[in-house]
């Protein structure tokens, strides 16, 4: 697989979230406006990367009978750095997230990238996986919470596009996350039937 | 890796591994302690800023302890002209569904609540965490806000006058707990201020 199709890979074939169907509680928790749907995925994004390198670069000596506790190690470990950096320079964005940051441990994108690529490819590729896979989840997330936001707020980024007393309060709420989640995957997998 | 792995080889990378891992976080929370708390500190001060009539110290210098039920919690008088216009008690409950819930409640010189809001929780999204938005709505914030400082506000459920939010009631009483907490402070506060000026 060349370095490009390893981030493509991620982006589109196996997209976390509208194909892999992973990590769908950050999903539907983070994704009532664009802005934090687009924050949790580069959060993530950044854990997946550094996750991805350590575990691809200490595969070789971890035994396979304690891979998964030492690979939520390695995972919990770089979260709870983040959520340190989060607190002391961009504490707006930590008080948005909340809980879904710690909860990014459990996201079985991570463990599931660690296990099916990281720990069998080498060091770059993993890299590139976790870019890829992560700019995939990112580009979901916003995409749903743009048009969540859209749909239910009436605003997109923040920016009014038509007046609130219009949108459907339904699709900002927990309902309307599973309603244009699935109406999202249904379109993706038309458009990708038909290529 | 042909030879089946030994125990003591799993020991020593799982050990070794979470020994990396605390050094690195250990490191970490040193470097992030000092911006984490200069962040929590400037959040404080702007919402003083916001809840309360102009003042001219700087309520976080001239903060003052009061224990109450083996915690210390935080009074920030402020100031204008040498004249008390208002005071902030940064109040705990520990019997929040998720753990803490931390409130900073203003309240005006003669007692009574004049506003409030929530610096740090772990209650639950789309629940509990809600709480200061739903206890900002009309009638649950005249039920608490302009209340004397007798601090016994309590729940619905509990036969008092504050509605507590559905499915959240572990949250709500935690939250009319710290506002009651923060209410008896600040009589204690005020009280002892009279009687050093009497």
């Amino acid at each position: 697989m060349s370095k490009l199709n390893i981030i493509l890979n991620g982006l589109i074939n196996e997209n976390p979230t509208f194909v892999l169907l992973l990590g769908m509680c950050p999903t539907l928790g983070t994704t009532a406006s664009a802005m934090t749907g687009m924050s949790m995925g580069l959060a993530t994004m950044c854990v997946l990367i550094c996750s991805n390198c350590a575990v691809s670069s200490i595969k070789s000596i971890v035994p396979a009978k304690v891979r998964i506790p030492v690979y939520i190690v390695v995972i919990a470990t770089f979260v709870t750095i983040l959520q340190l950096v989060l607190k002391a320079y961009m504490p707006a964005l930590d008080a948005a997230l909340g809980i879904f940051i710690p909860l990014i441990v459990v996201n079985c994108i991570l463990l599931g990238r660690a296990e099916a690529f990281a720990s069998r490819n080498n060091v770059v590729d993993s890299i590139l996986d976790g870019l890829g896979i992560g700019l995939g989840f990112s580009m979901a997330l916003t995409m749903l919470g743009g048009l969540r936001e859209l749909l239910g707020a009436g605003t997109v980024f923040g920016m009014m596009v038509y007046p609130d007393s219009f949108a459907p309060l339904v699709f900002v709420l927990a309902p309307g996350a599973f309603i244009v989640l699935g109406m999202m995957i249904a379109l993706l997998n038309r458009i990708r039937k038909r290529c | 890796m042909s030879r089946p792995d030994s125990v003591w080889r799993m020991i020593a990378v799982l050990g070794s591994a979470a020994l990396i891992s605390g050094v690195l976080l250990g490191y970490f929370h040193d470097l992030t302690a000092t911006p984490i708390a200069q962040a929590s500190a400037r959040r404080l001060s702007e919402s003083l800023r916001e809840m309360m009539p102009s003042f001219s110290n700087d309520p976080l210098t001239d903060a003052v302890g009061a224990c109450v039920d083996g915690d210390s919690l935080r009074i920030y008088p402020c100031m204008d002209d040498g004249s008390l216009v208002g005071a902030a008690v940064e109040s705990i409950s520990h019997n929040g569904f998720g753990g803490d819930i931390r409130v900073l409640v203003c309240f005006t010189p003669d007692g009574a609540v004049a506003g409030f809001r929530v610096i740090e929780h772990s209650e639950t999204p789309g629940l509990g965490a809600k709480m200061e938005d739903w206890f900002s709505g009309e009638p649950r914030r005249s039920a608490i806000v302009g209340s004397g400082g007798g601090g016994n506000l309590k729940v619905s459920a509990d036969g008092g006058s504050v509605d507590a939010i559905t499915g959240a009631t572990i949250t709500s009483r935690a939250f009319v707990e710290a506002v009651n907490r923060a209410c008896s402070v600040f009589n204690r506060y005020r009280n002892e201020q009279a009687e050093y000026y009497s």
